[in-house]
């Protein structure tokens, strides 16, 4: 079991409340999936509006900010890990800040994946039971696999960055990361409603774009922030 | 007990440690100025200076943590910033204990083991564990958890020690373990030790490398650090006090003398005299100087 690994588990022990409450967004989740079977009103609905599109999409952004919370924990354990000394315990066994921000990052996206994977299913199976489109479940998980993952990333490294370029020991500009993310993911649930039909590729860019800036982030990570900058 | 009682391997030959011309710091602060000195010896190297002389920010730079300004450490030919190879050679002991506290003490090793390799249960048995492996972290004391500390720096064997205040925390009979474990280490490997116990630098010191204000004030054995004065204390049968330049203090007839070299003539004078030595006790640190100048 390597750093990543163990980082994950370490943060799946200390906060798997954060894991269980994503599971609570999965609710508003199943019913916008299920709004056929649901059989909700649709009076007032423009009639150009597709509204199993629509909700599919809206869908999208949710179970991302499932896999957001349930990851939130080992962000939160890098800060701790830097106040009790272990980031420069890892420095001094070979590691770099690069290696150590991976770390921290595959554990984020290891962990956040548990709410997505069955934000997916849940996708899916109501999807399904409720008639939808293969093409569009399809396109509804590929989605959710792209905006989830790179913002989980996002949200991470911001997190790993806030708290590593603040004077504060303690983490106070920390949470700045989640609300970045909540950010891009609120854009993502506004996209269905001002231009259904441009849902698809908006949110596709959107990820596409998020994605290339954690590489970059990543990349830059080691000019950027100093290895001091992990001491307690 | 006898912590760590098997035999440590020899190496065949020690890679230098060379610290040229090093300024290092935070940010904009600069801790260390010009800061050189070259060890190859297999030995301890006590780091003393007063609080806030620059000790940890030398051992952090020696381990490849911080960045000099200015200057280089190179350890084997290699330089320790710039390599991963090198800072696998070397275990760097920081004064905070680097455990995750959710965790049980072994789990909190093999978490290490995972990432660097070594063996946990040799850990263990070095710093006399076994019974506290399946404590957490939080309901260990603090000098328990320092025990668990150091045992992680003994998961595998390095070539270079840089330990912060490795016995703090430790009551006297482990910090004596440990201070014994650190000796029988030193014979093949070369251990840089920080402390602020100057009897105990300089019970297992060889070297000293004194620091203060940033500078290095002081690179010498130790054998070569005399006290502006010596004095020595005896208890005898008999009363000395007529003696001429001798004073009582604390049940001890106090003689000043230049150095250790004359302590044996005063017995023997004493002895030839009729009076029964019962102790001699050195009084003064000559380290003590060095933070009272």
């Amino acid at each position: 079991m390597g750093f990543m690994t163990a980082t994950a588990k370490r943060g799946l022990k200390l906060g798997f409340v954060y894991v269980a409450l994503s599971f609570v967004i999965l609710i508003p989740v199943v019913v916008l999936s299920s709004q056929k079977l649901l059989n909700l009103p649709t009076h007032g609905v423009p009639p150009n509006l597709d509204l199993t599109t629509y909700f599919a999409f809206l869908s999208v952004p949710l179970v991302g900010l499932t896999g957001v919370i349930s990851a939130t924990p080992v962000s939160l354990l890098f800060v701790h890990d830097k106040n009790n000394g272990t980031l420069e315990y890892l420095l001094s066994m070979g590691m770099d800040q690069t290696d150590i921000f991976r770390g921290y990052l595959g554990a984020s996206l290891l962990l956040g994946s548990i709410s997505l994977f069955i934000g997916l299913l849940v996708e899916a199976a109501t999807g399904l039971a409720s008639g939808t489109s293969l093409s569009l479940i399809a396109a509804q998980i590929g989605l959710t696999l792209a905006l989830g993952y790179s913002d989980i990333a996002l949200v991470s490294i911001l997190m790993s960055a806030f708290s590593s370029l603040q004077r504060q020991p303690v983490g106070f500009n920390q949470p700045m990361g989640i609300a970045v993310g909540a950010l891009v993911l609120s854009g993502a649930l506004v996209v269905p409603a001002l231009a259904p039909t441009l849902a698809l590729p908006v949110e596709l860019v959107i990820a596409v774009m998020i994605s290339l800036l954690v590489v970059a982030l990543l990349f830059l990570s080691g000019n950027l922030i100093r290895r001091e900058k992990m001491l307690p | 007990m006898v912590l760590g009682s098997e035999p440590l391997s020899e190496l065949t030959q020690l890679s230098p440690l060379q610290i040229l011309g090093v300024d290092a710091g935070y940010g904009e602060k600069t801790v260390l100025h010009d800061v050189t000195f070259t060890v190859s010896e297999p030995s301890i190297y006590v780091v003393l200076g007063p609080n806030g002389a620059g000790k940890t920010t030398l051992l952090r730079t020696i381990a490849g943590i911080l960045r000099p300004s200015k200057g280089s450490v190179n350890f084997g030919g290699t330089n320790v910033y710039n390599s991963k190879e090198a800072r696998r050679r070397l275990s760097y002991l920081s004064h905070l204990n680097a455990l995750p506290e959710e965790m049980t003490v072994r789990e909190a090793l093999e978490f290490y083991a995972s990432i660097e390799g070594g063996d946990v249960d040799r850990a263990l048995e070095t710093l006399d564990l076994q019974k506290l492996e399946g404590r957490k972290m939080s309901t260990l004391s603090q000098g328990q958890k320092k025990r668990v500390s150091v045992g992680k720096v003994f998961l595998r064997e390095r070539d270079l020690y840089l330990l912060d205040e490795p016995t703090s925390n430790l009551d006297p009979a482990m910090a004596r373990d440990v201070r014994d474990l650190l000796l029988r280490l030193s014979r093949s490997k070369i251990v840089l030790y920080s402390s602020h116990n100057l009897y105990e630098a300089k019970e297992i010191g060889k070297y000293l490398v004194l620091i203060k204000d940033g500078t290095l004030q002081l690179f010498d054995r130790m054998e070569n650090i005399r006290p502006k004065e010596y004095r020595v204390g005896i208890r005898a049968t008999g009363d000395l006090s007529s003696l001429k330049d001798v004073e009582m203090s604390n049940g001890y007839y106090v003689f000043h003398v230049a150095g250790q070299e004359e302590v044996g003539a005063i017995v023997k004078r004493l002895v030839q005299g009729g009076v029964t030595v019962t102790e001699v006790k050195e009084l003064d640190n000559p380290l003590e100087d060095f933070f009272t100048r």
